[in-house]
């Protein structure tokens, strides 16, 4: 077990400073090591799939089950031969369909999700910012319970402002023709300002994830070289 | 003694005072006045008819075909093309009054409907009834008997070109009687107007289309022959009339002796034409403009250049690598070398707090669902993130709901819930692999019909549905991705309490369902975490951590304002464009 363990932590060793060899650019090592992780990912999911999903989903309801399950199964299994009649150059235009149901299907469920789940609760939330009931909550904070419901009020009206795309009805001419309308315009400046402070929220996010993984590495290396070492 | 003016172009009849044609306004100015009373009217009926009824006929083809009648007719005219020139030469002949019974079905049944129906094609096909009829009473006329060759010298064509035998000298008297002398003057109008000098083509040497056989192969086989005269020759003629030659013509003409119009039908094969011309090429003006653009690209590609200097990449990968080492030096430093203290204490907002209370407060033996949602790259910082809300979770004991919707998630799920302590007696329950999409799919028929229950289908839907769960646990990397699953288990079960177990970068994106209420609680990156760990006086994880992270963020930070105030790289276009 524990050489089991040294083996593949050499092995983790080598494709980290695999990884990490892009710093001088692109190069061999980096190459065959991305190569390697993209084969292995692809060949995991194919096995977990099957596994997971067509075994137990589809494969076991068309073998055990009664009539009714198999008669369920029939258009998951049309759909799944014409998807994979696809890929014969004749048989292009069939891999239609499929797609057609998949992408119908995941419109349906984004757009329910972000109707149900998050425009209509997050406009709730800024209704409610301004209850005053809220705002006696925490009679201490009050006032920065109201500041908090304007700024988030200003804040969302500005950056629906900023993505408003119209024009003047009657521009004057010359540059005025593509601009907005004065009060979007103003709005919008505002919501530009928000959005470049969510955007860098979103940036330093990242920024910290990745500091974060390359401290993990650098542990893993140290742990690795103590552990050939016999002091870990 | 009556003057008129024929059109050149449309050879309509003009007063010899016009000075424009009434018909297509082309100019009259240089068209001398012809007597009308050496003029045959019927002749130039005679023209236009000929035009007309080759109008007319793809219009019978068409009607012909919508009743089913157009293969007979192809396979009677594929028939005939294929027919040697002794059979075209017999078809092109007046029918024999024996030979009636051998008229063929398509025929019989044309002229069935043209006695039925009034229309242009009833007219064309009475036409040619009436046109074998005046033909067999006028058999022993002896104009036109041969009406083959009567057509080629209506065209200006030595009878040599039609590639049949020569004409009865009976019919058209001696050779002299073919001269151009001995034509009459509208004949030679015609063939003013058309530009057809029959003593030109007479002395066009014979080419290998006047032997009779396909023209398409003579075509070729001059071609690759190479005959020069052939070729010189073939090109006199269009590819369209090649293919018309083809085909079964209809023609009719007027018998100027008896003074009615006579139809006849012609079938002439390409045997009757009297010259091929190769293929022309057509190049539209698009495609003479994507020629010219290739062959400048060419040009240019093909162009001399000088050779391209590196641009200082030997000089950014130094600088790279100076860079990467200076903060893998520090990192370590401060991992290793530093005091493990610095935990910000104070520090935790008001959804870490309601995290961590709701964990401490969990009844035993609760239900809650776990979802690993997350890559193997962000595996560190989920599991600095999750462990106090873990460990607390095991000390309830409570019964856990395992669902990865990340391929990896399956294994690391289980290697974050090894390295917790006390995890050996939990009861969990795997529900294996589980795409949030496809859950999104099942969430949505569940609700739609929530008496259905599927069967050999995830039983997360009909889990959360039910009975649900006490609580469910979203451990995700990315906000998109967490925000999927705060969407569908508010809306499927709106009384569960979510909490996210989230990475730095999926965090600031993720606070508004938390001040939505729609997620009761939140743990987003180290930071947070320190300051749980720090609550609860322990630094022995992410202590050294801690202080890597903030040396690493200074680091980074001082490299990037150095980046941004003197390395800003701006290729050549964009300082020409700032120029400009």
């Amino acid at each position: 077990m524990i050489l089991n363990d040294v083996v593949w932590g050499v092995v983790g060793l080598l494709l980290t400073i695999m990884i990490l060899s892009y710093l001088i650019g692109d190069n061999v090592f980096f190459r065959l090591a991305a190569h390697l992780f993209v084969g292995l990912t692809a060949g995991y999911m194919a096995v977990l799939i099957i596994r997971q999903i067509l075994v137990p989903y589809l494969i076991q309801p068309l073998i055990n089950g009664g009539w009714v399950e198999r008669l369920w199964m029939i258009g998951p299994l049309a759909l799944v031969i014409l998807l994979l009649l696809s890929q014969l150059p004749r048989f292009t235009s069939l891999g239609r369909i499929p797609l057609a149901y998949l992408a119908g299907l995941t419109a349906a469920v984004v757009i329910g999700g972000a109707v149900f789940g998050t425009l209509i609760p997050q406009s709730r939330a800024i209704v409610e910012a301004f209850d005053p009931a809220v705002w006696q909550a925490d009679p201490g904070q009050k006032w920065f319970r109201v500041l908090d419901a304007v700024v988030m009020l200003i804040g969302t009206v500005g950056v629906l402002s900023y993505f408003h795309f119209g024009r003047k009805l009657i521009p004057r001419g010359g540059q005025d023709a593509i601009k907005k309308p004065y009060p979007f315009e103003v709005l919008a400046g505002i919501g530009q300002v928000f959005i470049g402070i969510a955007l860098g929220a979103v940036f330093a996010g990242v920024f910290s994830t990745a500091l974060l993984a390359l401290i993990d590495r650098i542990l893993f290396i140290n742990q690795i070289i103590l552990r050939l070492m016999g002091a870990g | 003694m009556m003057s008129k003016l024929i059109c050149p172009k449309c050879s309509a009849e003009n007063s010899d005072q016009s000075t424009h044609c009434f018909e297509c306004e082309a100019s009259l100015a240089a068209v001398a006045p012809s007597d009308i009373n050496n003029f045959n009217p019927s002749e130039v009926e005679e023209f236009d008819l000929m035009q007309e009824s080759e109008n007319d006929l793809p219009g019978l083809l068409s009607a012909l075909k919508q009743n089913g009648d157009i293969d007979a007719i192809d396979d009677e005219a594929d028939g005939a093309v294929e027919q040697s020139p002794a059979i075209s030469q017999e078809n092109s002949l007046p029918e024999q009054p024996g030979q009636e019974e051998q008229v063929p079905d398509w025929l019989n049944r044309i002229r069935q409907r043209a006695s039925e129906e009034e229309d242009s094609v009833g007219e064309i096909t009475q036409k040619i009834s009436a046109a074998q009829k005046s033909l067999e009473d006028d058999k022993k006329a002896h104009q036109h008997q041969n009406f083959k060759s009567w057509l080629q010298n209506v065209r200006g064509l030595p009878p040599g070109q039609a590639g049949n035998p020569p004409p009865q000298q009976e019919d058209l008297g001696d050779k002299d009687a073919q001269s151009p002398e001995h034509d009459p003057d509208w004949l030679l109008r015609i063939r003013k107007v058309k530009g057809t000098d029959p003593e030109d083509e007479a002395t066009e040497p014979v080419s290998i289309s006047d032997q009779g056989g396909d023209s398409l192969l003579q075509w070729l086989v001059a071609l690759e022959e190479g005959d020069e005269d052939s070729q010189d020759q073939l090109e006199d003629t269009s590819a369209l009339e090649l293919e018309d030659d083809q085909k079964t013509r209809q023609t009719r003409i007027v018998d100027r002796d008896q003074g009615s119009e006579v139809t006849r039908q012609v079938r002439t094969t390409q045997q009757t034409s009297s010259r091929v011309k190769p293929p022309e090429l057509h190049v539209s003006r698009e495609e003479q403009n994507q020629a010219d653009q290739l062959s400048a690209v060419i040009g240019d590609e093909r162009a001399p250049r000088p050779p391209r200097e590196p641009e200082g990449k030997s000089s950014a990968w130094v600088i790279r690598l100076v860079v990467a080492v200076l903060l893998i030096t520090g990192l370590s430093l401060s991992l290793f070398l530093g005091s493990g203290g610095g935990v910000p204490q104070g520090a935790l907002q008001p959804h870490n707090v309601a995290a961590l209370s709701w964990a401490e407060e969990l009844e035993a033996r609760s239900s809650l669902l776990l979802v690993f949602d997350y890559q193997s790259g962000f595996a560190e910082e989920i599991s600095l993130v999750a462990r106090p809300i873990l460990q607390a979770v095991i000390q309830s004991e409570s019964e856990l709901s395992i669902l990865s919707s990340t391929a990896s998630g399956v294994v690391l799920s289980r290697q974050l819930l090894g390295d917790m302590a006390g995890a050996d007696g939990l009861d969990i329950i795997d529900l294996g692999y589980f795409p949030v999409s496809v859950y999104g799919a099942f969430s949505m028929a569940n609700r739609a019909i929530p008496q259905w229950r599927f069967k050999n289908l995830p039983e997360l839907p009909n889990l959360v549905s039910g009975e649900g769960f006490d609580g469910a646990l979203i451990l995700s990397d990315r906000h998109d991705r967490a925000r999927v699953w705060v969407e569908q288990l508010n809306a499927l079960s709106p009384q569960m309490p979510i909490k996210l177990l989230v990475t730095s970068q999926a965090g600031p994106m993720l606070m508004p369902y938390w001040e939505a209420g729609q997620v009761t609680g939140m743990i987003a990156g180290i930071t947070e975490a320190a300051g749980i760990e720090a609550l609860q006086e322990d630094s022995s994880v992410i202590g050294n951590r801690w202080q890597a992270y903030r040396t690493g963020s200074i680091m980074l930070i001082v490299v990037m304002l150095i980046g941004a105030v003197f390395l800003v790289d701006q290729n050549p276009e964009d300082q020409e464009m700032e120029s400009a």
